[in-house]
């Protein structure tokens, strides 16, 4: 298996960071953690790299909005490498406030995007205060939607179960033709649901988001973003009733980062 | 030279800040308000022009899908009849939201920001008494070592 070089981009207020960093490694990756600066400096390169991860955190934060500042300087900064890497087929992930610098920037859902989802995309959906206008943190099951493009889901077919911790991850859309395209295209990735895949109101869906939607991809499922934490779930021993035996061999997040590393290691 | 950018939530999105609002008020046991909306409000110092201060408006300081923003002052409908109450950062205080935003200025590109400044403004509606409004910005509105507030009827 060709190795595979994964690169976690990191700024003031992200703090999942090395979370992300361990899952990639558990699942067979290199992953450099790495400072915005030192890209925007030219110190590091993301063509150097096969997979992207924007991890956690609050970034600047949150001021302004949640993942708004660190969105702002991705297109004015480093946009030529971003879209050249997503030009490229590489894989993109980005997780919770990841999720939100993701859509902010437009990559997400890529709705009017160049060559494979690259280039300046207009906005088209964002992720806003929960309807509760609390922040939520807790564990809730997602559910894979049926045929999703999304790469790093594939074999997923079953509910699993991550944490959330999150106060802006309403997903709404511009408009009903954004959604329609969103789900002609199966970009729909994850839909909040309750253990058995069944949707409903809150606690179920946590933040009042559109279509139940936790998760979404861009039109070539190589860029993906998820408010909850894949990362908080590798190892068993992070379920929070694993001592009651009802954890599996490993943490429902992990199959995420395997199926990124091992598509990385046969297509990139 | 100040830029003023004010931006609120879509008229039609549920304002979860100011839906919470309303439950502290009815804790508060003041009787009459029925709708409370949040809007954040920038000050820029120094020589922005009229396209710049567009694009930190567009770009920056709004969501293009979840709210509006209006250089200068929110005005019409959005505030017609409402009370309007602005909270302010005592000077001296250090506003990191602001410094946020000067970072957030240069890193596109726009050199002439000096200095920011952020505020709240709450628009809100009911059957309330200014002295029911003050007590409402007194105690769940504004800390009174750190900030001070207004209270206009529009």
């Amino acid at each position: 298996m060709k190795d595979v070089k994964v690169i976690v981009l990191r700024t003031a207020g992200t703090n999942c960071d090395k979370e992300t960093v361990f899952a990639f490694e558990l699942a067979g990756a290199k992953a450099d953690l790495v400072h915005i600066n030192e890209i925007s400096r030219g110190e590091k390169k993301l063509d150097r790299y096969q997979i992207l991860a924007i991890p956690g955190g609050f970034s600047y934060g949150d001021d302004i909005s949640a993942g708004k500042v660190l969105a702002v300087e991705m297109m004015n900064k480093i946009s030529a490498q971003v879209d050249k890497f997503v030009a490229d087929g590489k894989l993109l992930i980005g997780i919770c406030n990841g999720f939100q610098v993701l859509v902010k920037t437009g990559l997400l859902p890529g709705f009017g995007a160049g060559e494979a989802g690259s280039g300046a995309a207009k906005q088209s959906v964002t992720l806003f205060d929960n309807d509760s206008g609390k922040f939520d943190c807790r564990w809730v099951h997602l559910n894979p939607v049926e045929g999703n493009v999304c790469i790093f889901t594939q074999g997923i077919e079953t509910p699993i179960y991550l944490p959330i911790a999150h106060g802006e991850g309403k997903l709404i859309f511009d408009n009903e033709k954004t959604r329609d395209k969103l789900r002609a295209a199966k970009q729909g990735v994850f839909k909040y649901s309750d253990a058995a895949g069944k949707p409903g109101p809150y606690p179920v869906n946590p933040n009042g988001s559109e279509d139940d939607l936790a998760g979404i991809c861009n039109a070539t499922g190589r860029v993906f973003g998820l408010m909850p934490h894949p990362e908080r779930h590798v190892l068993s021993t992070q379920h929070p009733r694993w001592t009651r035996g009802e954890a599996s061999e490993r943490g429902d997040g992990f199959a995420i980062f395997r199926n990124a590393v091992a598509f990385a290691s046969m297509e990139l | 030279m100040t830029t003023r950018i004010e931006v609120y939530i879509r008229e039609d999105l549920v304002d979860a800040a100011g839906e919470g609002l309303i439950k502290d008020i009815e804790d508060l046991n003041v009787k009459g308000a029925k709708s409370a909306r949040f809007v954040r409000v920038t000050e820029i110092e120094g020589g922005i022009s009229k396209g710049e201060a567009r694009r930190i408006a567009s770009e920056l300081l709004s969501d293009p899908v979840s709210q509006r923003h209006v250089i200068g002052e929110v005005s019409g409908p959005v505030v017609d009849g409402a009370w309007v109450i602005e909270v302010k950062f005592n000077k001296g205080v250090t506003d990191t939201v602001a410094d946020t935003t000067l970072k957030g200025i240069a890193d596109m590109g726009i050199a002439g920001a000096t200095g920011a400044k952020t505020s709240t403004k709450v628009i809100l509606r009911g059957k309330i008494s200014k002295s029911d409004v003050e007590n409402i910005a007194r105690r769940l509105l504004a800390n009174s070592v750190i900030q001070s507030f207004s209270i206009a009827k529009s």
